[in-house]
Formats: structure tokens, sequence, C-alpha cells
């Protein structure tokens, strides 16, 4: 098998096994607190999904999620120490070619969290919505529900085409200033880890953000596709002047 | 072969989500175009609105669209298109666009100023009245409002169409108006002002007109030209004097010139040195509404006569009278409740009368009969309106008043009248906003502009 191949399984398996824990126990949290608090609302008469989504407290389930992903995959590229781990040094692959595998790991990893958290969300408020003990939903009540909820929509942005292309450009940011901040590092390089943690800020903001805000997402774009650039950049330049 | 196993650490996780992202994606797009309409029978046989289509047109923050179409009758059949934009369609409340004349100023000392019209008098009347009224005291005196003023003080405005539903206040030269409307202030005509020394500082708390004049105006635009008239009738009935006005009461036109450069919002010029009275009409007819067909040929005045209620048909380039017809005694609303082309509704708010055109292009009374089968209204439709006509069967959409829960509703009753009465009357409610009151506003789904459906009786073949 081809050297890089074997980093990226490496990495892969590694970040799989970190992140199992959090998979499995997000959509379980999240799920108790949906089904307590549609007990409680149910006993108050009619509600919306987007009250459900909102009161359930999901989001704050997802970012804690989130920020438990983002420092097990950091911790397991590395052996503790900084450095990469005792089988990645035996490959010794280039610093680069580590980075790009790094990255693909990362962008998995990172796709897996959100892919669980859509399906978590999408089956929940499709059992509510075939539930007939709720009689007060419509056909499109999850539809709408992923217009009308701004954590929704940013989570699947349905056909809002430049939500989509923000989310990947804010992930591809994320992965990338992760995986340049899993490298080993001399002082001068580390100030560019601050990309790293504004990329989480702006995530977590740019979920905030609601339908038609346009604007912000051409912003968060240009942002975060110029850091990435830059990241890219200098990785590069690292491997020419090598 | 371990090896290749070691490739599904890459593979399971990209397929899951793949998978995902296909399935959730898969299962929601459908839902775009599902809305379900529910549908109440409020009275009769909704088979009488067979034939019927109403389209319902629904939207979420100007960036989701929704017409559904309704075929009623014994099983409504029920159709959506859905769009989504992905720039804000942006509606505004249209404002009605139209030239407006209001005489309802503030009657204060620095307008009087800024209009140009002596205010010595009303600042001497004051002065008086602040003499004669004891500290702890509020003293009211009654004053002739020609004391003050000759002429009815009349403010003008209009709004033009402009982009997106809205409308735009165009500037003009009131000095133009306010000497080509010269109404003299009838001697009846009353002030009252009222002083206060009660509190610190003393002050006139209030300058009341009793009657006044309204001066409710109706307008219509074609392409070149407003043309507008007005209510020539005080608050308490009197007729004002309109003889000082050039070529006196009726329709006048103001021509106006519109320019639009490519890719920006129209600019009006309003040419008020041609400001001309195009249709004279006795001074004791009143003016209650003017309308204009679509293709702007035909003006349809309605006004009141006497005891009765007319409607002039007028070629809108000649001003030729094309038909006067005598549309009902005057207990029935003078103004058409609804008007198209080719009919128009009376009502009273118990009975309703439609004219309709006949192939000789004359209009003719074609339907009368009671709103309500009871004497006691089985329900409410509203004077805003759609409506449309076969020639036998006369079917009206109305707002549908909110029911319980509800704040916001798409919902809409739907009527069908013909010779025998009304036939069937329903509520239809195209679901896009459960039941429940939550405080964010944003989530509600809406008519843009608040419109009616628009409604049509299909073609048989």
């Amino acid at each position: 098998m081809n050297k890089n191949m074997s980093v990226i399984i490496l990495f892969q398996k590694q970040a799989l096994k970190a992140i199992l824990p959090v998979l499995a126990a997000m959509p379980v949290l999240e799920g108790i607190l949906f089904f307590l608090l549609t007990g409680s609302l149910r006993a108050n008469g009619a509600f919306w999904l987007e009250d459900l989504v909102e009161k359930s407290a999901m989001w704050w389930v997802f970012w804690i999620a989130f920020a438990a992903t983002c420092i097990l995959l950091l911790r397991a590229a590395s052996d503790g120490t900084g450095r990469p781990s005792y089988s990645l040094q035996r490959l010794a692959v280039s610093p680069q070619n580590l980075f790009a595998c790094h990255l693909l790991a990362l962008m998995v990893s990172f796709l897996l969290l959100w892919a669980v958290q859509i399906l978590t969300v999408f089956l929940l408020l499709s059992w509510v919505c075939s539930n007939p003990a709720y009689s007060s939903f419509s056909s499109q009540s999850v539809f709408l529900a992923f217009y009308r909820n701004d954590f929704l929509h940013n989570l699947l942005p349905m056909e809002d085409w430049l939500c989509w292309l923000r989310n990947l450009v804010l992930f591809f940011g994320l992965t990338t200033s992760a995986a340049y901040f899993a490298l080993p590092q001399d002082e001068s390089e580390k100030k560019s880890n601050i990309l790293f943690l504004l990329h989480i800020a702006v995530l977590i903001i740019s979920f905030t953000w609601s339908l038609g805000s346009n604007g912000m997402n051409a912003l968060a774009i240009l942002c975060s596709g110029c850091c990435s650039v830059t990241i890219l950049c200098k990785i590069f330049r690292k491997e020419a002047a090598q | 072969m371990k090896h290749k196993g070691q490739l599904l650490w890459i593979l399971v996780p990209v397929l899951m989500i793949a998978a995902v992202f296909l399935v959730t994606l898969g299962s929601l797009l459908p839902q775009r175009n599902q809305v379900a309409v529910e549908h109440t029978v409020l009275y009769g046989d909704p088979a009488a609105a067979e034939g019927l289509e109403a389209v319902c047109r629904t939207a979420f923050q100007d960036q989701l669209f929704w017409d559904t179409t309704i075929r009623p009758g014994a099983s409504p059949d029920v159709e959506t298109s859905y769009d989504f934009s992905f720039k804000k369609q942006v509606s505004y409340y249209a404002q009605d666009c139209g030239f407006n004349m209001s005489s309802t100023c503030s009657y204060d000392v620095s307008y009087l100023e800024s209009v140009g019209v002596p205010s010595q008098p009303l600042e001497d009347a004051i002065a008086d009245l602040e003499a004669e009224t004891e500290i702890g005291e509020t003293k009211s005196r009654r004053y002739p409002l020609q004391q003050f003023f000759d002429n009815y003080l009349i403010e003008y405005y209009i709004y033009f169409p402009y982009t997106q539903n809205r409308s735009l206040l165009v500037d003009i030269d009131e000095a133009v108006f306010s000497d080509f409307f010269r109404i003299p202030v009838l001697p009846e005509e009353q002030i009252v002002i009222t002083y206060d020394k009660t509190d610190y500082p003393s002050e006139v708390i209030s300058k009341e007109v009793e009657g006044g004049f309204p001066t409710r105006t109706c307008s219509v635009f074609t392409d070149d030209a407003i043309y507008f008239s007005f209510d020539n009738v005080t608050g308490d009935g009197r007729y004002v004097d309109t003889s000082l006005i050039p070529g006196g009461y009726g329709i006048y036109r103001l021509p106006y010139a519109k320019e639009t450069s490519s890719g920006s919002s129209p600019y009006y010029t309003v040419q008020s040195e041609e400001l001309s009275n195009c249709f004279s009409l006795d001074p004791t007819v009143r003016v209650c509404d003017l309308r204009l067909d679509s293709r702007q040929e035909t003006l349809f005045l309605y006004t009141q006569e006497g005891e009765k209620n007319w409607l002039t048909l007028l070629r809108t380039d000649t001003m030729e009278i094309l038909q006067r017809l005598c549309l009902s005694g005057n207990e029935m609303d003078a103004s058409p409740w609804y008007q198209a082309d080719d009919f128009f509704v009376l009502s009273d708010g118990y009975e309703l009368l439609l004219f309709a055109k006949k192939e000789d292009g004359r209009f003719e009374k074609q339907l009368e009969t009671s709103l309500s089968p009871s004497e006691e209204p089985l329900f409410h439709l509203s004077y805003k309106a759609t409506m449309a006509w076969d020639g036998r069967q006369l079917a009206i959409t109305s707002a549908s008043p909110k029911e319980e829960n509800e704040w916001v509703t798409t919902a809409f009753i739907l009527a069908v009248y013909d010779e025998s009465g009304l036939r069937y009357i329903g509520r239809y409610d195209p679901i896009l906003n459960p039941t429940a009151r939550p405080e964010d506003f944003n989530y509600f789904c809406q008519s843009p502009d608040n419109a009616l459906p628009e409604i049509r009786w299909e073609v048989k073949p």
C-alpha cells in the first residue's frame, strides 16, 4: 500500500477511535433532552418544532461535542508532546504530506460529526411529526423547520447554496488550521494557531445567522478562504525551501 | 486483503456522510410543494364551486414562495408550485397610489405663515381668549372659520407607483393647486378654540373645526395623466362652493411624464400648469368613486345624484359618455365592492348587485341577491375581496377571520352565489403555520402584501 495512504488510514483510525464516544453520546443526550421537552411542551398544548429545537438546547450539546471533537482529534494526532506519534515517525513522510493526510482525516471526522447531528435532528423531528399524538404538524413542518430555525438552517441549508459554500469553506478552513496546529512548529509559526481558534469562533457565530444573511456568508467565505490559502502557502513554501 | 480491509476506515465514514446528506435532503426537498389545504364547509354544497380555480400566494421571509392552486368542489384538488429565491424578493405593504387632497391641517400660526395665509386674525383671537380666561379655568369659544381664512386650506399629495409595490411621494407646486382649487369657506363653518389656564404654562389645548371639509379624493392613473375628483360635501352634509374652480366641479386631469432609465427606478414630473377640468359635473352631484379599466380606455365614474346612485362610463381620451346607468337607491354603497373590466359588484352588507358587460359593451344588472340566506349573517365577507363571474355564478374570496390561537392566517373564505342566492361558502387554509403562538413573528408564512387569492372560473370547452 502507498505510504501516504497508510498515513491517511492511520490518522483516520486514530481520529475515529478518539471521537467515537462523542459521536455516540451526542445523539443519545440530544434524544433524552428532546423527549423530556416534548413531554412537557405537549402538556402545555400545541407547540412548534422550532421551539422544540431551541428549548431542547440541542445546539449547546452540538457545540460541546464539537469542542470535544476538536480536542480529541488534536490529541490523537500527537503523542502528547506535540510531535507526531511513533508510528508516524517510522513511516517517515514529509511534514507536507503529513499535513495533507491529517487534513483529510480531520475533514472526514468533522463531516461525520456534522452528518450525525443532521441525522439525529432529522430523525427526532420526523418522529414528532409522524406521531399521531401531535396533530398540529403539517406535511411540510420538518422542511420549514430547516428554514425557520437558524441553527437547523445553518446545519442543513437546503437550497441556500451560499450557506452550503460558507459551511464547506469554513470546515475546510477549520481542518486546514487544525492540521497546521498539529504540525511541529517553531516559535514564529505558533502565532498562526490563532487562525484555528478564529475558525471555531466564526463557525459558532455563523450558525446563529438567519436565512438571507448573504453578505455575512460572503464575508465569512472570503476571510476563511484567505486564511486557508495563507496556511497552504506557508506549508508549500516550506516544502519548496526544503 | 488486510490492506483492503484497512481502506474501510476511510470508505465507511465517507459513505455514511454521503448517505446522511442524500437521505435527509432526499426526504426533505420533496416536502417543498406539499402544501396541505384544510377545507371546512360553512354552508351549502361544495360542488357549487366546481370549475373554480383559486391561486393562493404565500411567502416566507421573501425567499420561499408557494403558489397553491386550489380547485374547490366536492373533493378539492390542490397543486403547489414552489420557488426559492436566493436574493430576498422584498415586498412592501403596498401604499395606495393616487392623488390626495387633505384639508385636515393643524391651524397653527406657524402653519398659516408657511402657506402664506395672514395669521394675525388667529393670533388676535387667541390673545383675546387668553385675556378672558381666568387662572385655574379652561375656556372654549366658537369662531366663524371665515374670520381666519377665505378659502379652505388644502394640502395636496401625489403618490406614484414605484418599484417593489412602493409608492413615491412626488414634489408638486402647491401654489398652482391652491390657486386652482379655491373653495370658499362656508359661512356656517366654525372653529372651537379652547384655552387652558389650569396648569403652567397656559396654552391653547385644541382647535377643532366642526363639520369640516374632508375632501375625500378618488383618482386613477393612466400612462400619462392622473384623473381625479373629490367629494364636494362637508362633514355635516353641506355642498361647498366649487364655482371658483376653473371649469367648476367635475373630473380633473393632471398630466405627468414618467422617465425610466434602464435599471433605475422611475422618475415622475408633474405638469401642474396643465391641470384642467376635463369633465364638468353639476355641483349637486357627489363623486363617490372613480375607476379605470385595465386597458385605460374607460373611466367608471360612480356618483350619488339625489336619492340614486349612478354610474357614468366615459372614454378616457375624449371624455365622451359611453353609458349612464342608474345603479340603485343610495341605501346601497355607491362605491363598488369589486371592480373588474367586465363586471362590478355593489353591496350594502346585506344585498349584492352585480352588473356585467353585455356583448354590445353596455353594462346591465345580472344578479341581485342576499349575501346571507338568513337575516342573521352566517359569516362576514370583508370589504377587501376578489371576485370572478362566469355569466351565471359569482365567486367571492375574502380574508378569513382569524381563529382561536391564530396570529396570522393565510386562510380565506370562498363563497359562490347565483340567482337563487348563496350556494356555498367554505374556508380554505393552506397549512403553513401550525396553531401554536410563538413569540417570534418571523416564524410565519404569509401572503405577500396580504394579497387575497386570485380566482377564476375555468373556461368550459
